[in-house]
């Protein structure tokens, strides 16, 4: 397969458009999170259409797998707040309609009309293209690589050091809830074994 | 009927373009944030469709995926605390009402 | 396989950077395990020999005139990188010093401001000697990470948690851009080493495709962003009056170093297709200084008045941008571009010394209860607190550009450049919006010396010795640069 097909590009494509659509357009924000998983496999698949295997994998894993879990979490933790019968949208929304359609589909005609040099080299197999991308990141792109791990220090302390509870005497409040529960717990058991 | 580079960059372009309408429109901060992450994801289409059709056995694009992507999840788990944070003591995420501060 | 000399090399390269990696780290994990929170003064001393052992290498690095790379040019060792570099640790001296105040009056002691401050001080060098447009990006994402969450340090504060989700969101949104733009740069060039790109624009005849003017357009609104240039400006304002003021002073002088350096460094490549862009820099530049100016005169509040202060700061700065394609003049080889790279570099080290030295003052005068802000809080300073008071009239002065301040000398360099580079209109427009910011910075100066204090008496600050020492290395370098503007040149190796 030199190039994708287009009954392969079309239908991801537009399941990609539509979804995307939709993730911006629900008004239940837990609905529009639901839409972002097929969006994100979708785009996913059009990795796939790029024979760029090894980021299909790392697409499901990393975006629908983790980002999307994080964002589902805080969509539970904060739903009560936003009822899907107010208004969704900011008042720059009537503004922001036309801007967002001229950015698509302005940018997308730009780029239909820009002249593209005709390489149609094959690309390399999944077991090939893992490896060059491995010896890359410790070869030539060392840099970015070791950068990356340096960002994921900086986000795991400063989300730490914003989300951990400031000292309060109020804290062992959970463990009486717990104990409550075991005794209850305790209680239901000893009068189960009592019936018997 | 194969689909080209041309094809890519279009749907790319107009991904974006619906993220950008999810930043600037939703209200909600979490809704937000999925707008940014659709366009980083459109950034990463571009990245690919250039290493697929340009530049195929070049390893370049791909550490850029990976890059964002490593960008994206840092970017998404700062930007939930953050966010959970302001939930706290404000009770909403709703950006109109995230106001005190006279602009 | 790299043979041993180049990773020695390399190593050397980003020697400052892990020094102040390994630093963050000693006071993250000495924090919870050898001093269990208990010596809170340990961190900001740390943090502040971290800083000054990573002055010590980055000064030691060979000065190599230009061209010099490390990790397959990922990388650039050049006066730039280095130059600003040295302004970003003297950012972080003097904003660990303010930190170590605020922190202990407003019962914010916690390490991980030092290890995030000193995290987002890794990136913003990573980003200021960046050769790759990604190493850029990355640099750039650490910074911001870093500032996201110290702005929202007092979490129990709404105003704070405010700034944090604003500068958040916003951040995000340029960085986003700024991707894309990467991006279609790369598509375009094929490339996003800087080196390489230039070498392929100027080797390719005609005009650029839309797709690299698309990209060009993407980078000047991601990298505005970051550096608060109108019409990118609107979360200035609010996240420098919701942070925590230390951490505003931080991130006033970091971001603004770090993107700027980015800015001249990713221009400087971008010099082949000058044509394309510098009607749009001289714009914005035309734009920012404008309305940074305007919007500041309206201002009672001294954190938001400096922040559109430095917004109309950063337009000053972009005028230094417009001059560096010109590279000849009128068919003559011009030093226009030398210029404008050390005329940008000089003014963002007295920017540094005389708005951090501002936020230093608010700083000293905060207390547990009391967070000044408000100008009526400065009101009969002079009488009260005389050395707070003549430092900050110094940094009024400065940032207003009169003479014989450090401001004065920065704004000078640049305004030559701009006029040896052609750029004219700038040069004037640059003028006029100087003299129209002498007003309210002289307001300040007139509420301090010439009201009388209106309030009770504020409960004594707990230390304040931190900011003390930060307000007078300021006010000294403020001055003594000022007069003696070739000194600085000497030290930092700047200039001819």
């Amino acid at each position: 397969m030199i190039s994708p097909s287009i009954f392969v590009f079309a239908p991801l494509a537009s399941a990609a458009l539509f979804t995307a659509l939709m993730v911006v357009r629900s008004r239940n924000v837990i609905h529009a999170g639901y839409w972002l998983l097929p969006c994100l496999l979708a785009v996913a698949g059009l990795f796939g259409s790029l024979e760029a295997h090894f980021f299909v994998v790392v697409q499901i894993l990393i975006y629908a797998g983790a980002i999307l879990i994080l964002i589902l979490f805080a969509l539970m933790l904060t739903r009560d707040v936003m009822d899907p019968k107010q208004r969704q949208t900011t008042k720059f929304a009537p503004l922001a309609v036309p801007l967002c359609i001229f950015v698509g589909l302005g940018g997308a005609l730009m780029m239909a009309r820009a002249p593209w040099p005709a390489i149609q080299a094959a690309a390399p197999g999944p077991a090939e293209q893992t490896k060059a991308l491995g010896l890359g990141l410790i070869g030539d792109y060392a840099l970015p690589f070791e950068v990356a791990s340096l960002i994921l220090l900086a986000a795991l302390i400063g989300a730490i050091c914003l989300a951990k509870a400031e000292k309060e005497p109020a804290a062992p409040e959970p463990v009486i809830d717990l104990r409550g529960e075991i005794e209850l717990e305790e209680s239901v058991s000893a009068g189960a074994a009592d019936g018997h | 009927m194969t689909a080209n580079l041309t094809h890519y960059l279009a749907l790319s372009a107009a991904l974006f373009g619906i993220g950008l309408y999810g930043v600037l429109a939703r209200r909600n901060a979490i809704a937000v944030l999925m707008g940014i992450e659709l366009m980083l994801n459109a950034a990463n289409i571009n990245f690919l469709a250039f290493w697929r059709f340009l530049a195929p056995n070049s390893v370049e694009p791909q550490v850029y995926v990976l890059v964002v992507l490593t960008v994206a999840a840092a970017e998404a788990a700062v930007g939930l605390a953050v966010v959970l944070n302001v939930y706290r003591s404000f009770g909403t995420v709703n950006l109109d009402e995230i106001a005190r501060l006279k602009g | 396989m790299p043979d041993k000399s180049v990773i020695i090399g390399d190593m050397q390269a980003i020697l400052p950077m892990i020094v102040l990696w390994v630093t963050a780290s000693v006071i993250a994990l000495g924090d919870v395990s050898l001093w269990k929170r208990g010596n809170k003064a340990i961190n900001p001393l740390l943090a502040i020999v971290g800083v000054l052992v990573a002055f010590k290498f980055l000064v030691n690095t060979p000065r190599v005139a230009s061209g010099a790379t490390a990790f397959a040019k990922s990388l650039a060792i050049d006066p730039l990188g280095q130059i600003s570099g040295i302004a970003l640790l003297v950012t972080a001296v003097l904003s660990i010093l303010l930190a170590w105040t605020y922190l202990k009056n407003r019962g914010l002691d916690h390490a991980e401001y030092y290890v995030l401050l000193l995290l987002s001080l890794t990136g913003a060098m990573m980003m200021a000697s960046a050769n790759d447009l990604i190493v850029l990006f990355l640099g750039l994402e650490i910074l911001s990470f870093g500032l996201y969450v110290m702005a929202g340090f007092a979490r129990t504060e709404e105003r704070s948690e405010e700034a944090s989700v604003k500068y958040f969101l916003l951040g995000a949104f340029g960085s986003a851009f700024l991707l894309y733009g990467i991006a279609l740069v790369y598509g375009a060039t094929q490339s996003t080493n800087l080196e390489q790109i230039r070498a392929t624009l100027s080797s390719s005849s005609g005009a650029p495709g839309p797709m690299l003017l698309a990209g060009i357009g993407l980078l000047i609104v991601g990298l505005g962003f970051k550096a608060a240039i109108v019409p990118f400006h609107q979360w200035t304002p609010d996240v420098y009056e919701g942070a925590p003021t230390a951490a505003t002073a931080y991130m006033a002088g970091a971001a603004k170093i770090g993107a700027f350096a980015a800015m001249l460094r990713v221009f400087g490549a971008l010099t082949p297709v000058a044509a394309s862009w510098l009607p749009a820099i001289q714009i914005l530049a035309i734009v920012t200084m404008v309305f940074g100016n305007l919007l500041a005169v309206t201002q009672t509040n001294v954190k938001r008045l400096l922040a559109y202060s430095s917004i109309a700061h950063a337009g000053y700065l972009l005028v230094a941008i417009a001059a560096l394609p010109s590279e000849t003049v009128n068919g003559i080889a011009s030093n226009a571009p030398d210029l404008a790279v050390g005329g940008a570099l000089f003014y963002l080290f007295a920017y540094v010394f005389m708005t951090l030295g501002a936020f230093g003052v608010l700083v000293y005068l905060s207390s547990k209860g009391r967070d000044v802000q408000h100008v009526n809080d400065l009101r009969g300073l002079a009488k009260r607190e005389p050395a707070a008071a003549y430092a900050m009239m110094f940094f009024m002065l400065s940032l207003g550009g009169i003479p014989p301040t450090m401001g004065f000398m920065g704004k000078w360099q640049i305004f030559y450049a701009a006029v040896t580079g052609q750029q004219i209109m700038l040069a004037i427009v640059m003028a006029l919006t100087s003299a129209m910011a002498v007003y309210y910075y002289l307001r300040v100066v007139w509420v301090m010396c010439f009201e009388e204090t209106t309030e009770a008496a504020a409960p004594e600050p707990v230390a304040r010795t931190g900011a003390m020492a930060a307000i007078m290395l300021a006010a000294a370098a403020t001055i003594v640069f000022g007069i003696a503007p070739n000194l600085l040149n000497a030290i930092t190796g700047m200039g001819p």
